[in-house]
């Protein structure tokens, strides 16, 4: 029973050991779908607001990507002993996270300024220049 | 890291600081003189401007010769220029310095075409003038920047300004171009930053010139950096406005004020252009350029066919130039293109008659987005061709310039426009892609089909009535003399240039 | 004399009218006096030069008046002007006509200003076209003319003149974007870098064959021996080419030399000074001077070159094979280059994978003829004619029948014949067809005119196709003929046109049949119109006589062509095209007719005689008209040695086209293949060893032995050998 117990025990901890594992390719699905539905979001969304939250969806996977990518090349490098290049992505995700805020404020702003003139947020009302 | 190596960033500094200035001037001084934040501005730029040139000059008296058009092409013996500074982040060549100088032309032609337009408060404010040098500030690093992390912040830098620049006139039509802007624009970043993480992570690099060179970092497959590398190319092709990805251009620069419309077209542009002339020189060189040329080249038909067709179809004059504008961006993807046994001094070649275009490019067209600035009546703009007519009467001189413009846009001679497609076809030819040279011959002679019709307005078309009954009425201008400025020194800089085409290359050798 | 030579004189002629429209933009647009005076003088400038020339020139077949600067560096692009005998009586005519012009315009009222501005930049363009001897810069000037035409005919044209000057600006659109193609292609092929791909390409095949046959592998002799004869002709082209730029050089050295003792450091100054002392100096030494650099400096050490009569020359004569192998051409725009360069441009090119290889000679020779051919115009390109000249106000129609439309002749001269002399010869026949079409059509059509203007329009298609009909026969006669034609017909037509206008101030319209019996109260008018409608038609003792026989002559003794059979040779095109004269004399002779016999209409009667200034603008063109008919050899003297040189040219590439097919198929003995494969050496041995052999031959190609001379054509090349030889000698007097 015990040793039942302790085999089942480390099983459980190896289980969620190789759970925690990082896995570059898993990150990088995961990174992918959240763009993908950021685009789909982009082109697909009706709600001018939501066209923006699905702007920072693609920019957040970007941001995944880079961190995923910058732990990849820390264990390449624990590794192989070939040079560390994992801060560099690292510093590029940070980077992205104050683009990502200032481009929100500035289309935040824009959006805001336009919903006063035109007291709509749909994308099909956008459309004043058609011809 | 040397830090004294910041000292060549100088211009940027200049105006950053100008930048900075205006925005406090304005809220510092009460009764404003309509010319005072305008001028402030104009003089970051010609400051920026100086020193840019200084830093040219003194660079070229240190290293006894001047330096090389892009870093790759820079000789690796001791004592030779090496233009990468602040550890390779910033290349200073010949490159960025004719990408900043176009940029600070652009940021002052758009100041000087943006003055008269005192009857909206937002325009004449410490903040539009200060986000235009903002703008300027990023459109100059991106010519200098040579790393993927300082290329995205100085693009950023740019954009941002942009975006809020786009929707500065408070009117319906620029807040929607400012939002379309702001979420293709977006979007578009999206893309280039997801390529930029990909190369990253197939190589662990992100200097522009050495993420292809081949090593043992590659963490995956070429499939991550060919995948970057199309994202990337995604987000560049929309920064520049190059079909298929051009939609949002007309829109955007229809509805921008047209100060900042000439920016966009223009600045931005170059800018664009940088980062897709270092992708294209550097980072592909002509070792991958099998690889990747033939894309610039289809992208580049692609984008001459659909701009010119669908100018043809323009009433809007502004549109028409924004249609015309995508052409345009055409024949430049024409100049980037690179053979595949080009050497250094070929690319170098190449690079310059890119550069001339630009040039030449940056000027036809802030002078006619400054034509089309002024001809308003009553506060009212008028954009449509047929608002036009007449104007050859009522204004000959600006109606003179906005026809060389037109025949400069559509290529003739004895203009720049006319040497500036004769240089990037003579660079896709010597590059060995004769058929796309072709097509943008043809399809240039079709450009003149559009341009002739504004040219008609103006001069041959009668003048509308206004009511029937009434007499008929020519367009009316408003007066503003920098703007005037703006148009009559445009329009000279378009004929010296198309009469002494080697003057500007003479001062970068 | 010698004092005016000095100047820039044909800038002056052509920038002296851009000048004025400076000036005049910055006259006040109410002072409408001023602004016509200052028009005139501009416009007078060039008339005064024209005439100058006219008195001054002795025409020896060589480049006088030539100037040249440095222009586009990279794209080594030249500011060259320069007149020879193609060029003078054009610019005599442009200079006197655009003058006129101008004059005829003063009864313009509106918009006065631009008008001027503008009728002086197109004489600008025009007269740039005539005297600019570099590709780049014909170019320029050509489409510089376009622009003020298409404001004259779309601002102050008649009610149609949107319609006319769209379809003007098109079609002139479209022909010059030909021609930037034709102009940027030859600029590639100039350098010969193409032919020495070729070159190589060739020699590999070559040794591939070789190597096969000593394989034991079945290979014709004669497919090698042919191959072998192709390569050492191509060979042979390529070192001409490259030894003419050596000669160049040394004869640029001559002539520094020749004039050391006189004084003179630069080039400008040099030809100065050997044109000062009527020395006959070597044109394009600038350009040379920058091409053959890399010579100089292969030279280094070489006493030789640079006092030639050294003895050292045999050195220099030794080493040269050896250095032209090294010879890096360039690319040039330099016309006079370029026509020396024709044998480059023989070659097949293949512009995309998916086309056939085409003659790229061929290709560039048919771009170039629809350029012309739409300013001619010929025939089916023609329809944009009636239309601008109708539409056009009097003095634009002057120029554009006047002077225009033998741009696109001159051009025909000035460039296709000299780049592309072969194709000269290929397309004899189309050429003359086209010309003898354009000559019935256009009487055909103007006959059933009523409108006058447009009359004249089609008088000018048909008298057009005389000039085209000349070029195309390749003899002395015709082609002397068809300049003549140029300059008699812009002299009678601009009468015709200006008369027009007279009338039309008057009656304010056009139609022939409204008219009657104007010569009761017009006799002044009545004499001045039949005096051109005489020219025209070809009266004898009038102008258009003498041009119109020697083109009739050249064409009737010309055996040119590829496509000429009994039933479609010269003699037969010749018989048709002098019906075209009795269908001009009838349509002008049934105008006059009805315009000025018959009952006066009396709607008409009181109308004045013509004034002052009509008469000014009228009177110089009927004495031209007159004296040219009774005395036309001081005009024919103008062209007495470039046509027969441009004829030589054209021959000479005949000769050694023809003379390569030869070689190519006489070669063809299996002894000969056995000897180059024997020797195995196929590669290197003709590029060191074929430039001397050939200098003999080639050199002077003129002086080649060839079997299909005429008769006409053998008594041209002794005149013109005995030209030389006086010169020669008179060269060793001195």
């Amino acid at each position: 029973m015990d040793a039942a117990l302790t085999l089942a025990a480390s099983d459980l901890v190896q289980w969620l050991g190789n759970l925690l594992t990082f896995r570059l390719a898993s990150c990088l699905a995961l990174s992918g779908a959240l763009f993908a539905i950021g685009a789909w979001g982009v082109l697909a969304r009706r709600n001018i607001l939501l066209v923006l939250i699905s702007v920072e969806l693609m920019l957040n996977a970007v941001m995944l990507a880079f961190v995923a990518f910058a732990r990849a090349h820390v264990n390449l490098a624990k590794e192989t002993g070939l040079p560390y290049a994992g801060e560099s992505g690292q510093i590029f995700a940070l980077t992205i996270i104050a683009l990502a805020a200032a481009e929100a404020a500035v289309g935040l702003a824009i959006v805001i300024a336009y919903f006063r003139n035109r007291q709509t947020v749909d994308t099909r009302d956008i459309s004043l220049m058609r011809h | 890291m040397n830090w004294s190596e910041l000292s060549e960033l100088l211009p940027v500094g200049v105006v950053l600081a100008a930048a900075l200035v205006v925005v406090f001037l304005d809220l510092v001084i009460a009764h404003k003189d309509r010319y005072a934040l305008p001028m402030v501005a104009l003089a970051g730029c010609v400051l920026g401007l100086g020193s840019l040139i200084q830093n040219y000059l003194s660079l070229t008296t240190y290293y006894k010769q001047s330096p090389p058009w892009f870093s790759g092409a820079a000789e690796t013996a001791a004592g030779a220029f090496n233009p990468l500074i602040l550890g390779g982040h910033f290349s200073i060549d010949l490159f960025g310095f004719a990408i900043a100088g176009v940029a600070l032309l652009a940021g002052a032609l758009s100041v000087l075409s943006s003055a008269h337009e005192e009857d909206d408060s937002a325009l004449s404010s410490g903040e539009y003038y200060g986000l235009i040098l903002l703008a300027v500030a990023g459109m100059m690093l991106l010519g200098f920047a040579h790393d993927f992390l300082t290329l995205l912040v100085s693009l950023e830098i740019m954009s941002i300004s942009t975006y809020i620049l786009a929707g500065s006139r408070r009117d319906l039509k620029s807040g929607e171009a400012a939002l379309k802007y702001l979420v293709l624009g977006a979007f578009s970043t999206a893309f280039l930053m997801m390529g930029i993480a990909f190369i990253y992570g197939a190589t662990g690099k992100l200097s522009l010139s050495e993420v292809l060179i081949p090593s043992e970092q590659l963490v995956s497959s070429a499939f991550l950096i060919r995948g970057g590398l199309a994202l990337l190319l995604v987000g560049v092709l929309f920064k520049v406005g190059a079909a298929p990805f051009h939609f949002w251009i007309p829109d955007v620069y229809e509805g921008a004020p047209t100060g900042v419309t000439g920016l966009m077209a223009t600045g931005v542009k170059a800018a664009a252009f940088a980062v897709l002339g270092r992708l294209a020189f550097e980072t592909f060189g002509p070792r991958y350029a099998h690889d990747w040329a033939w894309l610039f080249a289809a992208a580049a038909v692609l984008t001459m066919a659909v701009g010119n067709f669908l100018a043809l179809r323009q009433e809007n004059v502004k549109r028409m130039l924004a249609y015309s504008g995508i052409a345009h961006t055409g024949y430049l993807l024409l100049g980037f293109l690179v053979s595949p046994n080009a050497d250094g001094i070929m690319l170098a070649d190449q690079l310059q008659n890119a550069v001339f275009y630009l040039l030449a490019y940056a000027l036809m067209t802030l002078g006619a987005f400054g034509v089309v600035g002024l001809v308003r009546e009553d506060g009212r703009r008028l954009e449509r061709l047929e608002d036009f007519a007449g104007l050859s009467k009522e204004h000959p001189g600006l109606a003179l310039c906005m026809a060389m413009f037109m025949f400069s846009l559509a290529g003739l001679p004895p203009f720049a426009g006319f040497f500036a497609k004769f240089l990037v076809f003579k660079s896709a030819v010597d590059a060995g892609y004769v058929l796309p040279a072709v097509l943008g011959v043809l399809t240039s002679v079709a450009s003149m089909a559009y341009y002739l019709r504004v040219v008609r307005a103006m001069y041959v078309d009668p003048v509308r009535a206004t009511k029937p009954g009434e007499a008929p009425a020519g367009a009316r201008c408003r007066y503003s003399w920098t703007t005037n400025l703006l148009i009559y020194g445009a329009g000279l800089a378009t004929i010296l240039l198309g009469l002494f085409p080697s003057g500007p290359t003479f001062l970068l050798r | 004399m010698y004092e005016l030579m000095d100047w820039p004189l044909l800038s002056l002629f052509t920038f002296a009218p851009a000048l004025g429209t400076v000036v005049v933009l910055l006259i006040p647009s109410r002072r409408a006096d001023i602004i016509k005076t200052v028009a005139s003088a501009a416009a007078a400038i060039p008339m005064l030069l024209g005439v100058y020339v006219f008195f001054a020139y002795r025409d020896t077949g060589n480049i006088t008046y030539y100037e040249s600067h440095k222009w586009i560096d990279g794209l080594n692009v030249w500011y060259r002007m320069g007149i020879d005998g193609l060029s003078v009586p054009m610019i005599i005519l442009s200079g006197v006509v655009g003058f006129i012009a101008v004059v005829a315009s003063w009864g313009i009222e509106k918009q006065v200003k631009g008008y001027f501005a503008l009728i002086l930049l197109l004489l600008t363009g025009m007269n740039g076209v005539f005297v600019s001897l570099d590709f780049f810069l014909f170019y320029v000037f050509w489409e510089l003319m376009l622009l003020p035409m298409y404001f004259l005919i779309g601002v102050w044209g008649g009610p149609k003149r949107v319609y006319a000057a769209i379809k003007f600006f098109l079609y002139t659109m479209a022909g010059s974007v030909l021609m930037l193609v034709v102009l940027l292609a030859s600029w590639y092929w100039s350098d010969g870098k193409y032919l020495e791909g070729h070159i190589d390409r060739k020699t590999q095949e070559i040794a591939s064959l070789v190597r096969q046959d000593k394989e034991g592998a079945k290979v014709d002799p004669k497919e090698i021996s042919d191959a072998n004869g192709y390569l050492a002709a191509m060979y042979q082209r390529l070192n001409d080419i490259k030894a003419r730029v050596v000669e160049t050089r040394v004869n640029a050295y001559r002539d520094v030399q020749r004039v050391a003792p006189l004084g003179g450091a630069t080039a400008a100054e040099t030809r100065r000074a050997l044109t000062r002392n009527g020395i006959d100096w070597t044109p394009h030494s600038d350009d040379m001077f920058a091409l053959a650099n890399q010579v100089d400096s292969n030279l280094k050490g070489l006493p030789g070159l640079v006092n030639p009569n050294n003895a050292d020359w045999l050195a220099y004569e030794r080493t040269r094979a050896e250095i032209l192998a090294d010879i890096n051409l360039g690319r040039t725009f330099d016309l006079s280059e370029l026509k020396h360069r024709w044998p480059l441009f023989l070659g097949d090119f293949q512009l995309f994978r998916f086309l056939p290889p085409m003659s790229f000679s061929a290709v560039m020779f048919l771009f170039l003829f629809v350029a012309f051919a739409i300013k001619v115009p010929v025939f089916p390109f023609h329809t944009w004619l009636p239309w601008a000249h109708v539409e056009a106000p009097t003095a634009i129609s002057v120029i554009l029948a006047g002077i225009l439309l033998k741009m696109g002749v001159y051009g025909f001269f000035r460039i296709s014949y000299s780049i592309f002399p072969t194709e000269a010869v290929n397309y004899a026949v189309p050429f003359a067809v086209l010309g003898v079409i354009n000559i019935l059509y256009g009487a055909c059509c103007a006959m059933a005119q009523d409108d006058m203007k447009k009359l004249v329009a089609y008088s000018s298609v048909s008298h057009m196709g005389f000039c085209m009909l000349g070029m195309a026969a390749l003899t002395q006669w015709g082609m002397t003929g068809s300049i003549l034609q140029m300059f008699n017909h812009g002299t009678s037509t601009s009468m015709m046109f200006l008369l027009v206008g007279v009338i039309y101030d008057r009656a304010h319209h056009r139609d022939i049949n409204k008219f009657g019996g104007l010569a009761q109260r017009l006799p002044v008018y009545a004499g001045f119109m039949t005096l051109a409608l005489f020219a025209s038609m070809g009266l004898p003792g009038l102008s258009g006589f003498i041009s119109e026989v020697l083109v009739f002559l050249g064409a009737f003794r010309s055996d040119m062509g590829r496509w000429s059979s009994p039933s479609l040779s010269f003699q037969s095109l010749t018989i048709l095209a002098v019906l075209g004269v009795v269908l001009t004399a009838a349509y002008l002779l049934w105008m006059m007719q009805r315009v000025f016999f018959g009952p006066l209409n009396e709607k008409y009667k009181d109308y004045a005689d013509m004034n002052g200034r009509e008469l000014f603008t009228l009177v110089p063109l009927a004495v031209m008209v007159i004296a040219f008919g009774v005395y036309p050899q001081p005009l024919l003297d103008l062209t007495s040695q470039t046509v027969p040189k441009l004829g030589q040219h054209i021959m000479a590439s005949r000769g050694i086209a023809s003379a390569e097919l030869r070689s190519v198929a006489s070669e063809g003995e299996p002894d000969a293949a056995e000897g180059v494969a024997a020797h195995g050496a196929v590669p290197s041995a003709p590029r060191t060893g074929a430039a001397p052999q050939g200098d003999e031959a080639q050199l002077e190609p003129a002086l080649a032995p060839r079997a299909e001379e005429t008769g006409d054509m053998r008594a041209w090349r002794e005149e013109e050998e005995a030209v030389l030889r006086t010169a020669a000698v008179e060269r060793e007097k001195r």
